[in-house]
């Protein structure tokens, strides 16, 4: 059983981006869990991570970062953006999940 | 059997009737039809947009231009009003400052203070110290927090901290000792350094209470009563916020000031009263009462209201062909209202709501121009074209045909520019035009919830709120939920949006959706709810309301969803039936001076027979 957390789906969990997606979802005060999976872009990886998510919402980190929510259509993501912008993008997932707007 | 077309140009639309009259009078409607006016009402520009309006009407009814017998046109007296606002207070901040700050995400929470000192000296600060520590750009929050707890280890005392980033919560959670933080500061580096400064930071869900307040700064900086009254602007101006930093300076002076904002003269056809627009709006619409009726008004050159009543006269002498100086305001509104404003010295581009007074003027002419429209029109159409009765008359008979009416009949038209009212009585019909309607409502909206974007500002008054709550539904003001099968865009998620025809838009501001509707419904108050008084006490037989029977609401206002309404509620205590206009049971508040135009010229067919 897994408590209520954003899942973050990525190919690799030693990426520093996961610390600024982290950073930018406990700034928010929201639970996350991290996955490391094999294969995916990061739209399907963060769909995937969605539907696991008991909050239904998911990150996807491959190239880019992607922000997904499980009642969305698999391929209309919430949110892409380059890794660069990996802790906003943590900031807007968390911002879901609280129901505020994003920034 | 004649077929006539009954035209009334408006100022934002032209609308037409189409009707056959028949022996002795006998009226039979056929159809109606709206276009956007073409030009400023009442020129010759306008020939275009009646044509139109009298083509499209003829074809719903199945009819050619060629069948028309003629074409009535009001007399179409051009009505052009002006908006100024000017601010009447000012917060200044001098040798002290405050930084007001409401991000979504301050960390820790309670109340620190201490001297300012930069992140990088915090390691040369002796123990025992009280300090607030500002942490500038492109320090990391896991430095931050090291540092900050590296110091509290040497015993320095560090009762809060000014970050730059949108990290507090970072920092907080990684702090021994727990402090307020208060993040999103863009101007970190001009908090001045070695002053007292006091951090708050509430609780999620409440707003600072010691900054807020005149005499806990007092508490907070130990200062006397003189000094209390210099700080209260701050105070107030913190109100509401979830986080908040005052920097003190010992010489410190804040001062809210209020500015000459300019006078205006209203000259009356017995006396003339001079009132500085800082008295506010209540003493300039008192001095109006005493002065009217208005013959005109002027404005001290170089300031806001003497540009604005220029550039109205000037406007208006542009049209007409008449000189500048024989242009008279016949009419102003003044409205108390609220503009957010950059504080005056504050270090951090604060803003405060200063106070304002927004005024509308309005201007009328003669019916010079009338001939030369009717003349091109006559030219263009190759029908009659005779100018009808004044429009006050024609909006009153257009009214009639609604049903349930009877007389005495007061008409309300609601439009843009102004608010014009008509009472009939027995034959006679007194009307008048007032400044300030729709336009004025628009601006208040834009200026109060600071939003400098007029269209939006439109959209807010025109449709209902509602708040996104999901990617699949939103809660419309009144409570119920609207569902969409289609996903709704990120930038709409969580926030407040408009509900209009062309679809959803996000009000990008931080108000709820509760405060928007507030502004929204007082600044309908404030310009239709009053002139709606003010313009039916004017007209009604001996100054009383009471002696009116029946309000019919007319314009294009009044298809706004709840300025009848406002209206409505307003004159219920006084015996009034009050209601939106339904002319000719079909046309709702459109088409009256269209249809009051063929009725009037039915009747004088019918006398004219009889004779």
């Amino acid at each position: 059983m897994r408590g209520p957390a954003v899942v973050v789906r990525c190919r690799d969990a030693s990426s520093p981006w996961l610390r600024e997606i982290r950073a930018g979802m406990e700034e928010e005060g929201v639970p996350v869990l991290v996955e490391e999976v094999s294969e995916g872009d990061a739209v399907a990886l963060a769909f995937a991570a969605a539907r696991l998510s008991s909050l239904d919402v998911g990150v996807g980190v491959a190239d880019s970062v992607c922000v997904h929510h499980a009642k969305r259509p698999s391929g209309s993501p919430v949110l892409t953006g380059p890794l660069g912008r990996a802790r906003v993008l943590g900031h807007n997932a968390a911002r879901l999940v609280v129901g505020i707007p994003l920034k | 059997m004649a077929l006539v077309a009954g035209v009334d140009i408006g100022n934002s639309t032209t609308e037409a009737c189409v009707a056959e009259i028949g022996p002795g009078g006998r009226v039979e409607y056929l159809a109606g039809a709206l276009t956007p006016t073409s030009g400023v009402k009442g020129t010759a520009d306008n020939v275009p947009g009646v044509v139109d309006v009298v083509r499209r009407a003829l074809s719903s009814a199945g009819r050619r231009v060629s069948d028309l017998s003629a074409v009535l046109v009001n007399e179409a007296t051009p009505v052009i009003s002006g908006l100024a606002m000017e601010t009447i207070t000012e917060t200044i901040v001098t040798e002290s400052t405050m930084i007001g700050h409401n991000p979504d995400t301050p960390g820790g929470a309670g109340l620190g203070v201490g001297e300012t000192v930069a992140f990088g000296s915090l390691r040369d600060c002796a123990p025992g110290t009280k300090v607030i520590c500002a942490v500038g750009a492109g320090v990391d929050f896991e430095d931050a927090a090291a540092g900050i707890n590296a110091a509290v280890a040497r015993g320095v005392e560090v009762a809060g901290a000014i970050v730059h980033a949108d990290d507090a919560t970072l920092i907080a959670n990684r702090l021994d000792v727990p402090i307020p933080v208060v993040d999103e500061v863009t101007l970190v580096e001009k908090v001045p350094l070695g002053m007292p400064a006091a951090v708050e930071v509430a609780e999620p869900g409440r707003t600072v209470r010691t900054l807020s307040n005149s005499y806990g700064i007092a508490t907070v900086f130990d200062l006397d009563a003189e000094q209390t009254r210099m700080i209260a602007p701050v105070a107030r101006a913190l109100v509401g916020n979830r986080s908040a930093v005052v920097v003190r300076t010992p010489s410190g002076d804040v001062t809210d000031r209020r500015i000459p904002a300019g006078s205006l003269t209203l000259i009356g056809e017995q006396a003339r009263r001079t009132i500085g627009i800082d008295a506010g709006a209540a003493e300039i619409m008192a001095a109006l009462r005493r002065v009217r009726p208005l013959s005109d008004a002027t404005g001290e050159p170089g300031t806001h209201v003497g540009g604005m009543l220029a550039r109205v006269r000037d406007t208006m002498s542009e049209l007409t062909g008449t000189a500048v100086g024989s242009v008279r305001i016949q009419d102003v509104l003044a409205v108390d209202t609220f503009v957010p404003q950059a504080v005056t010295g504050a270090l951090a581009g604060e803003f405060a709501l200063e106070n304002a007074v927004a005024l509308a003027a309005m201007v009328r002419t003669s019916r010079g121009p009338m001939r030369l429209l009717a003349e091109e029109l006559r030219a263009a159409l190759g029908v009659e074209v005779l100018i009808g009765g004044v429009e006050a008359d024609m909006a009153v008979l257009g009214a009639l045909t609604t049903p349930g009416t009877g007389r005495p009949v007061a008409i309300l038209d609601l439009g843009g520019g102004s608010t014009d009212a008509a009472v009939a009585g027995d034959g006679v019909v007194r009307s008048v035009h007032l400044a300030g309607a729709g336009d004025l409502v628009t601006k208040l909206i834009d200026s109060e919830l600071g939003l400098d974007n007029r269209e939006l500002a439109e959209d807010i008054k025109k449709y209902p709120l509602a708040k996104a709550e999901s990617f699949f539904h939103v809660r419309m003001e009144d409570g119920t939920a609207r569902f969409f099968d289609e996903p709704l865009p990120a930038e709409a998620f969580a926030r407040v949006v408009v509900l209009g025809d062309a679809g959803m838009r996000p009000v990008p501001t931080r108000h709820n959706l509760e405060k928007i509707r507030q502004v929204r419904r007082s600044a309908k108050h404030k310009v239709f709810v009053v002139n709606a008084l003010r313009a039916l006490e004017q007209v009604a037989p001996g100054g009383n309301l009471r002696q009116i029977g029946f309000v019919v609401v007319l314009g294009g206002s009044a298809l706004d969803f709840e300025i009848p309404d406002l209206i409505a509620e307003a004159v219920a205590g006084m015996g009034i039936v009050c209601g939106t206009g339904n002319v000719r049971g079909t046309e709702g508040p459109r088409n009256a001076v269209a249809t009051g135009l063929v009725a009037s010229h039915a009747l004088a067919v019918s006398l004219e027979t009889a004779g």
